[in-house]
């Protein structure tokens, strides 16, 4: 009985897991090449004034550095 | 020579016509069977004659070129005078191995490779289990898990070099305004240690990143290596030990990791070894600086910053000693059960 309720709460918790784990393995993986595509189109000043944003605002857009 | 019976000459047109006799009939055959094999041979060494070239002009000569190097007092000042045979001595050994910061930068390279070969290769298993079953999608995201590891180092060094940088890093901005840090930590030049539940870990901030990034930047090659490995376990196993009432994680335990283990090892090794080399990546990130020289950062420093080439080849000498000194050790203790496994 006991091996039924533990193959249970296993397949519960790594299903979980397993979600997890892809989300946070796609985030290191996609963020820092989001993050440089970023920050190509922004020009310096903004990167220093504003470190934290993670999406472009509207007039911010510069292609200026290609 | 001439009680052993007729010999047979070199030239088979030229050999003399031996009267027939039943005892001398198959060692003729062997002659004429050994020109041939000589011909051959001959024609074989022929056709490896240009990669034997190639190899030697550009591995063997160069090797050769650096153990002369290393035991001549080189310097850029007196480079063009210097020749294969020269005054050797072993100063050069002497001074890199007695120099101060030799001993950290070689127990800094092997917590880089000791570590950063567990991070990658620990991060591809459970990226390789999280990726087994299939999912709509899942091409997709195995074909994102490669990025790291086909992304130029230059642009990955950038974009962490950005990210972590104390002033305007995405990382430090965050961690101080929703993590709640007190003040921004400067990942890739502070030499504070690390402690981990108030023990001291004689680890540097910097060498800690770095070893992450490594793990971060290489395990999309474990991944693959698992994930090949994992496809050949046949099914009808873990179907059996499914239907016998084993769990996900004794099916793991017991079924698939011990399939894996020899993929694990050749791993092991692979990665070991181009950890230990690796150059580029601490280069790139903190130059060597703050707890993190390691010795090939060494060897390049020898001969860029100080000119000298003697030290510089003693020191890169040194360096693939250890390494081969370590792998050795590492095959003769686990190469049998690799075997068995």
């Amino acid at each position: 009985m006991s091996g039924v309720s533990r193959d249970y709460v296993e397949r519960r918790v790594f299903g979980v897991l397993r979600r997890v784990v892809i989300f946070l393995l796609l985030v290191i993986c996609l963020f820092p090449f989001y993050y440089m595509a970023f920050l190509s189109f922004r020009p310096l000043d903004a990167v220093l004034q504003n470190p934290g944003a993670l999406v472009p605002k509207p007039g911010e857009i510069d292609f200026g550095t290609y | 020579m001439p009680t052993s019976g007729p010999t047979i000459p070199a030239d088979p047109t030229v050999r003399a016509p031996d009267p027939p006799r039943q005892d001398d009939r198959p060692r003729r055959r062997r002659g004429a069977r050994s020109v041939r094999a000589r011909e051959d041979r001959r024609a074989g060494y022929l056709l490896i004659s240009p990669t034997a070239v190639i190899v030697f002009v550009m591995v063997v000569l160069p090797i050769l070129w650096t153990i002369s190097l290393a035991f001549q007092q080189v310097r850029l000042l007196n480079l063009s005078t210097t020749g294969f045979f020269g005054e050797y001595s072993l100063d050069n050994f002497t001074e890199v191995l007695t120099s101060p910061g030799f001993l950290d930068a070689l127990v800094n390279t092997m917590i880089y490779s000791v570590a950063g070969t567990a991070c990658a290769i620990g991060l591809g298993l459970v990226a390789a289990l999280a990726l087994r079953a299939p999912f709509r999608g899942r091409g997709l995201v195995r074909a994102c898990m490669l990025i790291p590891y086909v992304a130029p180092v230059v642009a990955a060094t950038f974009v962490w070099k950005t990210m972590l940088n104390p002033q305007f890093g995405v990382a430090n901005h965050y961690g101080t305004t929703l993590l709640g840090w007190n003040e921004p930590i400067a990942f890739l030049s502070s030499a504070q240690s690390v402690s981990l539940f108030g023990i001291d870990l004689h680890v540097s901030v910097s060498l800690l990143t770095v070893v992450l990034f490594e793990g971060w930047r290489s395990f999309p090659f474990a991944f693959l290596f698992i994930t090949a490995r994992m496809q050949a376990i046949p099914e009808s196993l873990e179907e059996a030990a499914m239907v016998d009432g084993a769990a996900p994680s004794q099916r793991f335990r017991y079924i698939v990791l011990p399939q894996l283990l020899p993929t694990l090892a050749v791993l092991t090794v692979l990665r070991f070894i181009w950890t230990f080399n690796n150059f580029d990546d601490i280069y790139l990130l903190t130059g060597g600086g703050s707890g993190t020289q390691v010795v090939a950062v060494r060897v390049y420093d020898y001969l860029i910053n100080r000119g000298d080439i003697g030290a510089a080849a003693a020191q890169a000498l040194v360096l693939a000693a250890i390494l081969a000194i370590l792998v050795t050790v590492y095959l003769k203790l686990f190469g049998r059960s690799e075997e068995m496994a």
